[in-house]
């Protein structure tokens, strides 16, 4: 007993001292939970994910966009299969992830609980989008728990060829487009901006510190990771010549914060807890697959085991 | 389901680097799997997978056994540099 609390205490003060934790070391069980929650949802955002970047494979509009946006969906089933593998290391299934999050017991990223109506809305959308994963993912990788970052590192440099996509997307139709094709990108922005400022969810400045932020899964405070989002797409998109839709969005010269409209942060929880229709049609879609492909997990099973 | 350890040789005068690891029902499925979640972009010469269960490896608290092969300065080319320069043979 003695003996279990000194190792907690051990592990605490290396945490707090900027220690790295691998899969193969103690930790107590309240560490192993919080980087189990950050890790699954992250994981359960890539495959959720690929449903709705899967529905523009038909109507996307060339050969090249169809297997660009190929090569994605692919990046992205295996960025949820090596982030299961982080979690299936510390006893969380791949399996149990997608059966509770079938049985609604898991929240869902909200950005994916919208549905993408246009083609241009999806590549302004996935420009705003993937520059939020790649800040966001840069700040997790700098985390207590090495598996993850590691697997984030892996990530991250496939989540750059996204990026770029999207960018090459905006640029095509901003630049070369028709008018109509610019009106697209500006509607498909004004429609989206506040659910990508909402990325990053709700401020936590003033709030007590969370368990993740404790155990140092989570480094930077969701203020500032906005900031840093901010730093970057505002310029790029007023660039493009896109007119953002806050009219209070500016800059503060002297402190260099951004001052902005929040989102409805009411509506994000909302969305986030209880998911929109369009929800709905997506996990339709995870079940499907999921029970399609149940026999070759049942191949893994041995002989007379109860499925 | 076992869990196979994935090894990446980008080219054929380099060694082989630990990347991740696949859950799979055989090692040759395995290795299909690695190929499609570790190759996607960087050159790959070969891949390989291990099981899990048969590697070994020292524990964390073994870490200082290797520290013996850095007292040893007599070993280092450094070490004879430093006594033709200084005279001495400790090196600070």
């Amino acid at each position: 007993m003695r003996e279990q609390a000194d190792r907690y205490a051990a592990f605490t003060q290396h945490i707090a001292e900027g220690g790295k934790v691998d899969a193969t070391d103690w930790m107590p069980d309240e560490y192993r939970q919080v980087v189990l929650k950050t890790v699954s949802f992250q994981a359960l955002a890539e495959v959720v994910g690929t449903v709705v970047f899967a529905e523009w494979l038909p109507q996307a509009p060339t050969i090249m966009s169809k297997l660009i946006l190929a090569a994605k969906i692919q990046d992205e089933i295996g960025h949820g299969h090596i982030l299961m593998r982080v979690c299936e290391d510390l006893g969380l299934s791949r399996e149990t992830i997608i059966e509770e999050y079938l049985a609604g017991h898991r929240k869902v990223l909200a950005f994916f609980q919208y549905h993408i109506e246009d083609w241009h809305h999806f590549a302004i959308n996935c420009l705003m989008g993937t520059c939020a994963a790649l800040i966001q993912f840069q700040s997790l990788s700098r985390g207590s728990y090495l598996p993850y970052n590691r697997a984030l590192r892996k990530i991250m440099k496939e989540e750059s060829f996204h990026y770029h996509r999207a960018l090459d997307l905006v640029r095509t139709y901003v630049e070369r487009g028709t008018d109509e094709q610019r009106q697209m990108i500006q509607e498909g922005l004004n429609l989206w901006w506040y659910r990508n400022l909402s990325y990053f969810g709700p401020s936590d400045r003033s709030r007590p510190q969370s368990p993740s932020m404790l155990w140092r899964i989570k480094v930077d405070l969701n203020d500032e990771l906005r900031q840093q989002w901010l730093d970057r797409i505002v310029p790029l998109l007023t660039g493009f010549g896109l007119t953002i839709p806050d009219a209070q969005l500016r800059r503060d010269s002297e402190t260099g914060i951004w001052l902005y409209t929040e989102p409805d942060w009411n509506e994000f929880r909302q969305v986030t807890v209880e998911g929109t229709p369009y929800s709905i049609t997506v996990k339709q879609r995870v079940e499907q697959e999921f029970h399609k492909h149940e026999w070759v997990r049942k191949l893994g099973q041995p002989v007379g085991a109860v499925a | 389901m076992e869990v196979y350890e994935v090894f990446v040789q980008r080219r054929k005068d380099e060694a082989a680097m630990h990347v991740g690891s696949i859950r799979s029902l055989t090692a040759y499925l395995a290795l299909h799997a690695a190929k499609e979640v570790f190759t996607r972009r960087d050159q790959c010469y070969r891949l390989l997978v291990v099981p899990r269960t048969a590697i070994l490896a020292t524990a964390d608290e073994d870490a200082d056994l290797f520290s013996l092969a850095y007292s040893k300065e007599y070993r280092r080319p450094e070490y004879f540099i430093h006594k033709r320069l200084t005279g001495s043979s400790r090196m600070g």
